[in-house]
């Protein structure tokens, strides 16, 4: 059975890919085993610190191995991830945290001209009664006891699939931001789904230059290198000219990136992005995703041309994925060719919204509407309306 | 539309003040005293660390202390998880483990189990201090007695307004055990919205309003108490009357209270029929309920099984099925458990084709439907389309009235006929004039299954003529192929009271 939660997929990729590396950053690298060692000794000294299982534990960092250690410690123990932007301004960290129920927080001291001690300095702490902890990730914590040590080891063969993993932001339509929470199974399971397409394997380097706290850096980024041992190549912040060294001296080969920053790319001859392909925009199908659905759920294999017919089109719908087209008022399911909703529905999507009520997240009969209007065709092709290329929220 | 949470509920109460909330045999508590002792303690479990998302589990039995700390644990937005006051320690020990409680609030004593005492024992160490045991990884501190809890710190009531402020009917409120007769207890979780929803309706439904008062005995680690008397009464800003006394002092407490509903088991009320005082006593203002035997004449039924019947289940946040009717019914409806409550809907299922129809499975989906069971995932409770398979065999009527057959797992399956347990018992009862007896199948290599009945008592019987008057009213599949006879005290039971069919089952192949 494939490992269905962050303490299993950790120590299988451990155990399968030792010597392989995991995560590469412009000044650090570390590989699989060392990943799962570092982890696990961080996770301890989380316990240690007061950290337990369903504590939302909110990470404010830039990219990198560390992001990632800190991310995999907070996971494998049952806590919950809440990845916090870096760009977050005051009164938007202090709602977000407030609408995650946030316990503990730990934050790089500065990043980008912007100095994070002083700004968390000045939360208002009376209004955010669950956080407990704030720590810096230059900080030190004082290191773990026995008894921490064997709590953590315990917590890690605990987690279920059915438990939380991670709280992921995204913007809302009324403009108050969307804490989306999903489970170990629904996530890892949804992200499986893709990566065959995406054509990400255990040779894979793949280069992501989101920031791990949004969707795509998280899911497309960072699990899909852990669900497939694959290397991830991660950078604090992108520049054209030193990004370029990077992808050729980590002889990168493939590119997550967004449509523009590919197209400027493309010419580069020194290094094969699978991605990155020449032929014409709409020849190749995007990938079509969402933070509800933990990533990309359509999408046409990567590297392959779509048949004439199928232009404009996103592509299947991954195997594992359950898409249907719904009508908007009566809820009715319609046929192929027939515009209606676009919904979601199966055990790969998210568990809830922080602070709304089922009836409010899903139809009656478990399904998520993707509040994207579009048509199925008569092969299973999935048409978005009045969306560009590409698209995951 | 903002739906309600506990601290919405409380701040609608406020205007209670001195009204009695519950009466406990000698233990009274108010609204007032409710608001103030749990806020009191949610000041002191934020002052140690505890809030919204805590899981805190509570070992109390039915109680103003009981009140004081669920209202403290949910009002803050943490979620309560109570346990029965039954429970073994190696019971405790799995539930902690298996629930990944953090906390623990234990009553010092209850009906003569000391808990400091039982804690070391399911814990194998003393349960004091931090707690950091890789059985039970989650569990950090375990207070004895609310008033530990009370006494600690101030009260700081500008935190713990605050934490209220966040707290959203999206929130899990509480995390209810099964008392599941065959496999371990799952843990049933409900948010404030829905809990508080369900409850209003049900209290419209039955009456139950400021004016009015409830005597129930369910206990409130279980679902049945839990919501259908303890939070019905909160919401309802009613007044609900408890008691474990012995009949004399619980016939002068319901005199003193005057509960206008009575509910619960007959096994409570056969006791107080049979007191000697019981005659001069006048409980003429007891107006509905199934307590029958102590009811006024005029408002008893003719015949107690020609009444609707309720069904309720954890899953559901107790009751499901329902009817208000106080009247006797026709003969067509005995048996009947009443129609469906609001916030559910349904579907009769035939396990073996998988069609809908008029007798089956009842599948139940809607807003009254659990969240889902703890560390297990929704498609592991629901199937694809949001629906609960209940395991629970019913029929219904054209009227929509529902009549339940018993559980799925219990429906004797021989020769290839099904057979309902309690459709045999209940012939069995007519025809022995009421003695107790407990159908069930044992393993037949040619039959599957074969019926065999357990008569409770010492009493011998006539098998062949027992057996004559059956097929005078059962199908001939249906009749016991086999008779025993065992005493109550015999029959193997479970820690939540209910008979232990497995082993039952056991026992009847080795007679």
């Amino acid at each position: 059975m494939n490992a269905e939660t962050i303490p299993a997929l950790l120590e299988a990729m451990a155990s399968q890919y030792p010597h392989k590396e995991a995560i590469v950053d412009t000044k650090r690298r570390i590989d699989y085993a060392d990943l799962e060692k570092a982890s696990a000794a961080r996770a301890a000294a989380l316990v240690e610190a007061g950290v337990n299982k369903g504590h939302r534990f909110g990470l404010a960092m830039p990219n990198g191995v560390e992001w990632a250690i800190e991310a995999y410690a907070v996971m494998r123990i049952g806590a919950v991830l809440v990845p916090l932007s870096t760009l977050l301004r005051p009164a938007e960290l202090q709602s977000q945290l407030t609408i995650a129920g946030v316990r503990h927080l730990i934050s790089a001291p500065e990043f980008r001209g912007r100095d994070f001690r002083a700004e968390i300095a000045e939360l208002d702490r009376s209004t955010l009664p669950s956080l407990r902890n704030i720590w810096f990730s230059t900080d030190a914590l004082p290191p773990a006891g026995q008894a921490a040590h064997g709590i953590a080891a315990s917590l890690a063969d605990r987690v279920k699939p059915a438990d939380e993993m991670a709280v992921i932001f995204t913007a809302g339509s009324s403009g108050e931001p969307k804490g989306v929470i999903h489970s170990h199974g629904d996530a890892i399971r949804a992200n499986a789904c893709e990566n065959e397409s995406r054509c990400i394997g255990p040779d894979s380097r793949l280069y992501v230059p989101m920031p791990l706290f949004g969707i795509e850096g998280f899911a497309c980024g960072l699990i899909s290198a852990l669900n497939t041992g694959a290397t991830l190549l991660t950078e604090a912040s992108s520049e054209r000219a030193s990004t370029l060294r990077f992808l050729s001296k980590e002889r990168a080969t493939q590119f997550r990136g967004w449509a523009d920053q590919a197209e400027r790319r493309a010419h580069d001859p020194s290094f094969a992005a699978t991605d990155m392909s020449s032929p014409p925009p709409d020849s190749r199908a995007s990938l079509l995703g969402m933070t509800e659905s933990f990533g990309p759920y359509c999408g046409y294999p990567s590297g392959g041309l779509m048949p004439q017919d199928k232009h404009g089109s996103f592509g299947k719908p991954f195997e594992g994925r359950r898409v249907r087209i719904a009508d908007p008022d009566s809820g009715a399911i319609l046929g192929p060719g027939e515009e209606g909703a676009i919904q979601l529905g199966g055990p790969n999507i998210l568990k809830g919204i922080c602070g709304r009520e089922r009836e409010d997240v899903f139809t009656a009969d478990g399904w998520f509407d993707t509040s994207d209007m579009g048509h199925l065709d008569e092969d299973g092709f999935l048409f978005v309306s009045g969306r560009p290329d590409e698209m995951v929220k | 539309m903002k739906r309600d949470t506990i601290p919405s509920v409380l701040a609608e109460n406020a205007k209670l003040g001195d009204k009695t909330f519950l009466v406990v045999d000698r233990d009274r508590l108010t609204f007032a005293g409710a608001e103030l002792r749990s806020r009191r303690i949610a000041s002191a479990l934020i002052a140690a660390g505890a809030g919204r998302g805590s899981r805190i589990a509570m070992l109390m039995g039915n109680s103003s202390e009981y009140a004081a700390v669920f209202l403290a644990i949910t009002r803050i937005g943490g979620i309560a998880l109570p346990f029965s006051t039954m429970s073994t320690p190696h019971e405790i020990k799995g539930l902690l483990a298996t629930s990944d409680s953090e906390y623990l609030v234990a009553t010092e004593t209850y009906r003569g189990r000391a808990f400091r005492d039982v804690l070391r024992e399911a814990l194998g160490q003393d349960p004091d201090g931090q707690l950091m045991m890789p059985d039970v990884p989650t569990l950090r501190r375990i207070w004895f007695g609310a008033d530990t809890l009370e006494a600690n710190g101030l009260l700081d009531d500008a935190a713990v307004s605050i934490a209220q402020d966040q707290v959203t009917a999206a929130d899990t409120l509480m995390l209810v055990h099964t008392s599941g007769s065959t496999s371990a207890p799952k843990g049933v979780i409900h948010t404030h919205g829905q809990i508080i929803h369900n409850m209003r309706q049900q209290n419209k439904q039955r009456c139950y309003d400021e004016s009015k008062a409830l005597f129930a005995n369910s206990p409130w680690f279980w679902v049945g108490g839990l919501a259908y008397s303890f939070l019905a009464a909160l919401i309802a800003g009613a007044k609900l009357v408890c008691s474990s006394a012995k009949p004399g002092e619980m016939l002068d407490l319901l005199e003193a209270e005057r509960p206008t509903m009575c509910n619960g088991v007959a096994t409570t009320v056969l006791a107080l029929e049979q007191d000697p005082s019981f005659a001069d006593r006048d409980l003429s203002f007891i107006r509905y309920g199934n307590l029958y035997p102590i009811m006024p004449q005029e408002v008893r039924p003719k015949d107690p099984e020609l009444r609707h019947n309720l069904l309720g289940m954890t899953e559901t946040g107790s009751v499901c099925l329902y009817d208000p009717s106080e009247q006797d019914l026709p003969e067509a409806k005995r048996g009947s458990f009443g129609k469906l409550v609001e916030g559910l809907e349904a579907r009769v299922v035939d396990p073996e084709t998988g069609l809908d129809g008029k007798d089956g499975e009842m599948w139940l989906r809607g807003q009254n439907v659990m969240q889902g069971y703890y560390g297990r995932e929704r498609h592991e409770a629901f199937d694809e389309d949001g629906w609960y398979h209940s395991g629970d065999m019913v029929s219904i009527d054209d009227d929509g009235d529902f009549f339940f057959k018993g559980r799925n797992g219990d429906i004797i399956r021989t020769s290839g006929a099904q057979v309902s347990p309690r459709e045999v018992e209940g012939a069995l009862s007519d025809l022995t004039n009421g003695r107790a007896a407990i159908v069930i199948g044992v393993p037949d290599e040619a039959r599957g299954q074969i019926i065999t009945a357990i008569l409770i008592g010492t009493e011998a019987i006539d098998e062949d003529e027992l057996r004559a008057a059956l097929r005078t009213r059962l199908s001939p599949y249906k009749v016991p192929r086999k008779f025993l006879i065992m005493e109550e005290h015999e029959l193997p039971t479970l820690s939540s009271g209910k008979i232990d069919i497995k082993t039952l089952v056991e026992m009847a192949r080795e007679r």
